[in-house]
């Protein structure tokens, strides 16, 4: 077995990485406050997974880009997307704006859910499952802004173009909101909740 | 870098014989000024101010530790930079950069521009840059000189 610092009387800061004893409220070397967890961590972690996982009924619903051609203004979702580049041969990139905008986003969730489930239900997970999973969640996070780095620059260069106009759809907010709150997501988790659960 | 980065243009195509030419600054400044505003300050913020701020920061600290000196607000910029590691996102710019580009050659003749080959060497000294910083390290320093 293993003890932690929090059993020793220790915290860290998180900011600066200094341990002190856990009495103190601000950290002497940075003076930011300092919480041995990151409080309402779980509470905190759920209403982000929860708001995010609403958002993603608009986001891939409703259309992100239209495109105005000398005819009627074609709305395209993610996905209607991701299929027309198919159409396209263009399989490669279709398979990274695949992964990038629905992959990725619906992978954090589930991913989220499954470690807080198993904390709050004993589930027959092992700690170096969790953390692995956090770990993934954690690196793959950004990517998902893949989408609307695209979108601006697809505007940017049919800008004053007359034939073919780009603009952003309402379902590119509802992606935008979807990414930022999964980011909130997984920084609200606080890791060494998956060590306490063990040594209680 | 980051500057020029992102103002130069990243490259310019022909269209049906109209030139135009494309830079991501551009394209925030249409997505705000059509009302997608989360879009658009989400996009400049990782692909632009973020970025910028994050290095400048980092040589503002990484010359004041070094040299001893005690300039002010250094707590403050040690804390934004480290905050600002998570919200800088170059290297999905560059990829989100080349689907664009795929996508584009459909539509036109496409001539690289300078801005790419800016943002290749950005991304390059940024994860270079990234990978060996260590915060722990800074704030150490910064107890010796204060
Ligand atoms: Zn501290």
């Amino acid at each position: 077995m293993y003890t932690s610092a929090k059993q020793l009387g220790i915290k860290l800061c998180r900011h600066c990485k200094l341990s002190m004893p856990e009495e103190q409220s601000h950290c002497q070397r940075c003076h930011m406050q300092v919480h041995s967890r990151i409080p309402q961590s779980l509470q905190k972690c759920w209403a982000f997974i929860i708001a995010a996982t609403v958002g993603l009924f608009p986001a891939n619903l409703m259309p992100i880009t239209v495109l105005s051609t000398r005819g009627a203004p074609q709305y395209e979702t993610i996905m209607s997307g991701v299929i027309s580049l198919i159409k396209d041969d263009m399989v490669g990139i279709a398979i990274v704006v695949f992964v990038a905008s629905i992959v990725v986003p619906v992978m954090k969730l589930v991913g989220l859910v499954v470690i807080l489930l198993s904390l709050q239900f004993n589930l027959n997970l092992n700690n170096r499952q969790r953390i692995v999973v956090y770990r993934i969640i954690d690196i793959i996070g950004k990517w998902s802004m893949l989408d609307l780095f695209v979108l601006s620059i697809m505007i940017a260069v049919f800008e004053r173009n007359n034939l073919v106009g780009v603009e952003a759809g309402p379902g590119a907010t509802a992606f935008g909101a979807v990414v930022l709150l999964t980011l909130f997501a997984a920084k609200s988790f606080d890791t060494r909740l998956i060590w306490d659960k063990q040594l209680e | 870098m980051v500057t020029l980065a992102n103002t130069y243009p990243l490259l310019s195509f022909t269209f049906l014989g109209i030139p135009s030419s494309a830079n991501i600054l551009r394209g925030t400044v249409l997505l705000l000024e059509n009302g997608y505003y989360l879009v658009g300050f989400s996009v400049v913020l990782a692909s632009f101010i973020a970025p910028i701020l994050l290095f400048s920061l980092i040589c503002y600290t990484s010359l004041s530790l070094s040299k001893g000196w005690k300039t002010p607000f250094l707590a403050t910029a040690l804390h934004f930079q480290d905050d600002l590691i998570h919200w800088s996102m170059i290297e999905v710019y560059i990829v989100s950069f080349l689907v664009a580009l795929v996508k584009l050659v459909e539509y036109a003749d496409i001539d690289l521009g300078y801005g790419l080959w800016c943002i290749c060497i950005t991304l390059l000294l940024s994860t270079h840059l990234i990978q060996r910083i260590e915060p722990a390290e800074y704030w150490e320093r910064y107890v010796h000189i204060r």
